[in-house]
């Protein structure tokens, strides 16, 4: 993860998706301990009450979750947690964008469902 | 546990000059306070007054609720490390390892293990006079007596003059890795706000001697954006939102918002083909204090 001051994301919120796309990509397994406040905190020099405030988001969200002593864990079923939030999002993030970038190419709409069929085809090809 | 800064109604005349107008500020215990404000905006006037170093002229200044002037037991928990222009000549002949002695037994929390191992870090030589130090070397001295007081309250005022890149780094990561170990309250005044700003749990903005606004970084992280496009768009779409700054390129205009934009509001604007993006707390503060006055920042 990468935090910015220029995302429209403020640093918390761009902590608390970094780890999520850990989670998602499988670099932070479920059941696997998390990243503590004071480690993120000092990686990214940032005010551990920022980290927090993401680690804290996620546990709100069952994403993560705290055993006593020990830190934040990764709860089971995380994954599709995760993915259930970010369909939503999904559309506001990435479709909209691409389909304005479309629009001032001059890309009718039948060519964009034909590059996502090729792309398709080629992941399969690679694989 | 009691606030560690109670500041009511604080008013601080020197002659004819207002330095502070009637200051209104608490902070709780354990926070980092970023305390920002433009040359003359009364910061370090209002450093010397939370550290017992002044009279106010009026209002009042409590330090973990008690009265600060002339109290050792409070001095005892305040950590300023003030300019040393203002040293007196005898402090003048002093060598590195006896400012940091002098510090030891005043700070009833001082660690020597931690000052030993930040003096390496910044490779201080602690034989050197006060007049062969230079002015990065003079900041580290403050450093290491700052982080090494331990003290509840430190203040640091512009804390890094003449530190290069390398050592602000030096200095923000050990400020990060020993505040998570040792809480406290720290009010950190600084003019390299984007480099300092992850920090900040809270933002103290000070104005012409006012309080302009104090509010959560994150408050002020959701209520600073760039918006940028057709102008004509912008003019209509955010015609409800408090605009700080407009630039023109063309027919393309870019609007900074101190204002929210809630999630639907993001994605009308974006389906409008406008881009967003945050406003830095330095280009915020900026646009707030550009003017005489100070914007009009109430929410």
């Amino acid at each position: 993860m990468l935090l910015s001051n220029e995302s429209p994301k403020p640093i918390y919120q761009q902590i608390a998706e970094g780890i999520e796309d850990d989670i998602l990509t499988g670099r932070l397994e479920e059941g696997e301990q998390a990243y503590s406040t004071n480690h993120i905190a000092k990686v990214y020099q940032i005010n551990p009450a920022t980290a927090g405030k993401g680690i804290n988001m996620l546990v709100d969200e069952e994403i993560l979750f705290k055993r006593r002593g020990l830190g934040m864990f990764v709860a089971d079923g995380a994954v599709e947690k995760i993915r259930q939030k970010r369909k939503q999002s999904f559309y506001n993030d990435y479709l909209i964008k691409t389909l304005l970038e479309a629009k001032k190419l001059g890309i009718a709409s039948t060519e964009i469902l034909e590059m996502i069929v090729r792309y398709e085809k080629g992941e399969r090809g690679s694989l | 546990m009691k606030n560690a800064i109670d500041v009511n109604n604080l008013t601080k005349e020197y002659r004819n000059i207002i330095a502070l107008e009637n200051i209104t500020i608490s902070c709780t215990h354990s926070k980092i306070y970023g305390l920002l404000g433009r040359n003359g905006a009364g910061k370090t006037t209002l450093m010397h007054l939370l550290a017992g170093q002044l009279l106010p002229t009026e209002g009042s200044i409590n330090i973990y609720g008690e009265n600060v002037y002339e109290n050792k037991e409070t001095l005892n928990k305040i950590c300023y490390v003030g300019p040393f222009s203002n040293i007196n000549n005898y402090v003048k002949t002093f060598r590195v390892r006896d400012f940091l002695k002098t510090a030891s037994l005043f700070y009833p929390d001082w660690d020597q293990d931690f000052a030993d191992r930040l003096i390496r870090l910044f490779s201080l030589d602690i034989k050197k006079h006060y007049r062969n130090l230079s002015a990065g070397m003079l900041s580290m001295v403050a450093i290491v007596i700052s982080l090494a007081s331990r003290a509840p309250l430190t203040l640091l005022d512009e804390p890094y003059t003449g530190l290069d890149a390398a050592a602000r780094q030096e200095f923000y990561d050990i400020l990060a890795e020993d505040y998570s170990n040792h809480p406290r309250t720290i009010i950190f005044s600084t003019h390299l706000i984007d480099e300092a700003s992850k920090l900040f749990e809270d933002v103290i903005l000070l104005h012409q001697g006012r309080i302009l606004l104090q509010e959560p970084i994150e408050t002020l992280e959701e209520s600073s954006f760039m918006v940028s496009g057709d102008e004509e768009k912008l003019k209509s779409m955010l015609s409800n939102k408090k605009v700080i700054n407009i630039e023109y390129m063309g027919r393309r205009a870019t609007y900074s918002l101190f204002d929210t934009l809630s999630e639907p509001e993001k994605t009308v604007l974006t389906q409008a083909d406008l881009e967003i993006r945050s406003l830095t707390l330095q280009q915020l503060f900026v646009y707030l204090t550009a003017n005489k006055e100070g914007y009009d920042v109430k929410f």
